[in-house]
């Protein structure tokens, strides 16, 4: 069931081969082509729609999503949503940086708007308008006719949403079938907690992707998402929902021990109740970097190890068939 | 300890690896002119003539020089000179990940003016709307900073209450 038996990671990872692969001219230049819009048409079955979940909290969910997005978009040439469902909003400050200042000043449209199903009247607007035609929302990036694209959150959007009469979870699932089916790819970072907002994301995404870091309370968070997957499944008989895959991250230092014994004793738990769940593990770790802080604020002058994250990736994209 | 010529050394490497070699010269003589430091006077002189006449032209100037005119120049000139205050990409690795997030290859890029020559030939094929938004997004501005983001949060918190008590009243 294991992608792999984690053991000779050290080797894999750092192959020469793989390292480079966003940096390789041909294969850039190959895919410069594709993100030109030569080849734009939405997938035949709609998009890919994964949701990155684990209900531990600082496990790298909001950095994995931003970097999956990006990636998607500038590597593969993906036509790719965003979608921050957490009201710490990370995701979308890692992917708007400055102009997320701008953003909450301008009182701008964000998955709190998608959830009312309006926008509210403003102090320029007296009257509610409808939501953004097609996903006008926030445009990271456009590459000929294929763009990363953000459905931003805010800090009240909890707030919000529990404030409303009978807050709906299936709004968001509604919503993208509605507006989003061109894309490629649509990601979703959810919060670290069971609420109606989990259940949003399960009525919206066909695949689950669970970070998790090798330590201890690593799994912690594993029997909560097993059950509340299954509590959904036997509550909603027509969705299909699989988890993809465990991703190991903040796995190791470069040049380190590879984490040493307690790492081996995490893993240990990490292979054990992810067997028991019968979700595999990604073969790719992510190791610890300061570049990752750093690509999240927007500061592109030193990546370190965070350049390696193009591996996972592309065994990512492998999975699900992008 | 380092020396002083090493700390020297070091510094114009640092300086040289962000501006390029040329820019740094450029400046440096004009440094010299100005203040009539006598060091400097004799640092500038050392400097080929030949580098002063080969002097990047700022990006503005680039767009004034390029073939496009109306309402499309307006926008790129607004670009440009948002380019040459630094609150567009302003340093050459955010003028390579822009690039790249374009599908565009980042390539001949010694320093940060040599970048603008070719993000130019990328921004000349986007439609006028999205180069309005670059004017007017911050999301290229460089690396962002947690207090003023805080700052943001708070003033929108404080417009929250107002909001419920309208929608209660």
């Amino acid at each position: 069931m294991e992608r792999q038996k984690a053991g000779d990671l050290s080797t894999q990872f750092f192959s020469r081969d793989s390292i480079w692969i966003l940096f390789d001219p041909r294969r850039h230049k190959k895919l410069t082509c594709r993100q030109l819009g030569e080849s734009a048409m939405a997938r035949a079955g709609g998009p890919i729609t994964v949701c990155v979940i684990n209900l531990k909290g600082g496990v790298g969910k909001s950095t994995i999503s931003a970097l999956l997005a990006r990636h998607g978009h500038t590597s593969r040439g993906l036509d790719v949503l965003a979608i921050d469902i957490d009201p710490q909003a990370n995701l979308s400050q890692g992917l708007m940086h400055n102009e997320y200042r701008r953003f909450l000043a301008g009182q701008r449209p964000s998955i709190v708007e998608v959830f009312k199903g309006y926008i509210p009247p403003t102090a320029t607007s007296s009257a509610p308008k409808p939501l953004p035609p097609n996903g006008t929302f926030e445009v990271i990036a456009q590459a000929g006719t294929r763009s990363l694209q953000l459905i931003p959150s805010r800090f009240d959007f909890s707030d919000n949403l529990l404030s409303a009469v009978r807050p709906d979870p299936t709004t968001l699932a509604r919503f993208l079938s509605s507006n989003f089916q061109h894309k490629d790819l649509i990601i979703i970072d959810c919060a670290p907690t069971e609420s109606i907002l989990t259940t949003a994301a399960y009525h919206a995404s066909g695949n689950v992707l669970v970070p998790v870091k090798p330590e201890y309370f690593a799994t912690i968070g594993f029997p909560l998402l097993g059950q509340s997957l299954n509590n959904f499944r036997s509550q909603n008989r027509g969705n299909h929902i699989s988890v993809l895959g465990v991703i190991v991250n903040n796995a190791f230092y470069h040049g380190g021990n590879d984490g040493g014994p307690e790492k081996a004793q995490a893993m240990k738990e990490i292979r054990a109740e992810s067997n028991k769940n019968g979700w595999p593990i990604y073969k790719n770790e992510i190791p610890h970097s300061r570049g990752f802080p750093k690509l999240m604020r927007g500061d592109y002058s030193y990546r370190g190890n965070a350049q390696y994250f193009s591996m996972f990736a592309d065994e990512f994209f492998r999975s699900v068939g992008l | 300890m380092k020396s002083r010529k090493a700390l020297l050394n070091e510094l114009l490497k640092t300086l040289v690896d962000e501006w390029g070699h040329e820019e740094v010269a450029a400046a440096l003589a004009d440094t010299a002119i100005s203040s009539g430091d006598s060091m400097n006077r004799r640092a500038s002189s050392l400097q080929p003539h030949s580098s002063r006449g080969k002097r990047r032209l700022s990006a503005t100037a680039q767009i004034e020089r390029a073939a496009v005119e109306g309402e499309r120049k307006e926008v790129l000139l607004q670009l440009a000179e948002r380019y040459d205050r630094k609150q567009f990409l302003p340093s050459v690795a955010d003028v390579r990940e822009f690039l790249i997030m374009m599908g565009a290859r980042p390539i001949g890029m010694k320093g940060r003016m040599d970048a603008f020559r070719v993000l130019l030939q990328s921004l000349i094929r986007l439609p006028d709307e999205r180069l309005r938004q670059f004017v007017h997004t911050a999301q290229h501005s460089g690396p962002s900073e947690l207090g003023p983001l805080s700052d943001a949060i708070a003033a929108a918190g404080e417009r929250l209450p107002r909001q419920r008590q309208a929608n209660t009243d």
